[in-house]
């Protein structure tokens, strides 16, 4: 890969995994880490030729899979909740970014994982499959599952989000 | 429960855009209700959530050089390993000669002891002289 093809690359990637990385972590300095590390070991290998969106998916698995060697060395403990983890947000909406990653924080690492990928990058089963290694028949249950576990935190702290049809 | 639109239903709440049927089976569907509810909150999340990525270039410029560095590290490896080879090499050589040597005479192999200690010193102070200037 080129630099140019570099930077194009990056500023298509960067934020959205970035915020990938700082909501299943909790911890938005652990993330840069991750992050860094994950472009790195993408541009170290000598990888075959791919379209932006296969090259997206190896991403997204290796940073997953560096995000989970984390927890496990871990055991993951979610990281106390500060500034640097609320980011850029205006003040008032750090108190909501900390109250939205206390509920992530209620559900597991892989589950937050499933749900971020399914829901915000609006990813098929297939494409969760390959950027989590998990196998394409477990996702559909697995998702459900933690689906589930949220709504029923959600509906439990009186925080369900209206963004309905109505 | 699950239903077979709910991935629609996910499409519609990230773009903001409810075709009508969708509008009036989602008013019906509770596991799409459900579904909506929680995708709302995850894009939610995603939109407050830390965004701030370091520069390209920078990244870039961090990887150019632990890939030089590692290559580095990689290329010194075979180097280390031939000069303890030949380090142990020379100690095995120097162990069978004094035997030989002490088979044939005791003054031969003070002589070749001396002569070991001497040649081990300077190969000892030459390989430290070597690794000091890496
Ligand atoms: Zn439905």
């Amino acid at each position: 890969m080129t630099e140019v093809e570099f930077r194009e690359f990056y500023g298509a990637t960067a934020k959205p995994l970035k915020a990938y990385l700082s909501r299943i972590t909790g911890n938005a300095t652990l993330a840069d880490d991750l992050l860094q590390e994950s472009y790195y070991r993408m541009l170290r290998v000598d990888l075959p030729s791919m379209d932006p969106s296969q090259l997206k998916s190896y991403l997204y698995r290796t940073a997953t899979n560096l995000a989970r060697d984390h927890f496990r060395a871990t055991k993951f403990q979610p990281a106390p909740l500060n500034e640097a983890t609320a980011g850029e947000a205006a003040s008032s909406d750090i108190g909501l970014s900390a109250d939205i990653q206390q509920v992530l924080n209620e559900i597991k690492p892989n589950e937050r994982q499933l749900v971020w990928l399914a829901y915000v990058e609006g990813a098929s089963h297939r494409e969760i499959a390959e950027m989590t290694g998990v196998k394409e028949a477990s996702v559909r249950p697995l998702l459900f599952r933690a689906k589930q576990k949220l709504a029923s935190i959600l509906r439990e702290r009186g925080l369900a989000v209206e963004r309905s049809a109505r | 429960m699950t239903c077979p639109r709910e991935q629609e239903v996910i499409h519609a709440v990230r773009s903001g855009q409810w075709a009508e049927g969708l509008r009036a089976h989602f008013a019906e569907c509770e596991a799409c209700s459900e579904t909506a509810m929680v995708a709302g909150f995850m894009l939610q999340a995603a939109e407050t959530a830390e965004t701030a990525a370091p520069e390209a270039g920078f990244v870039w410029w961090k990887s150019q050089l632990r890939a030089r560095r590692e290559a580095a590290v990689r290329a010194e490896k075979p180097i280390i390993v031939a000069e303890r080879a030949v380090a142990v090499a020379a100690l095995l050589v120097g162990v069978w000669a004094a035997a030989w040597f002490s088979s044939e005479s005791p003054a031969l192999a003070v002589a070749a002891v001396g002569g070991l200690i001497l040649a081990g010193l300077t190969a000892g102070s030459a390989l430290l002289y070597a690794w000091s200037r890496k």
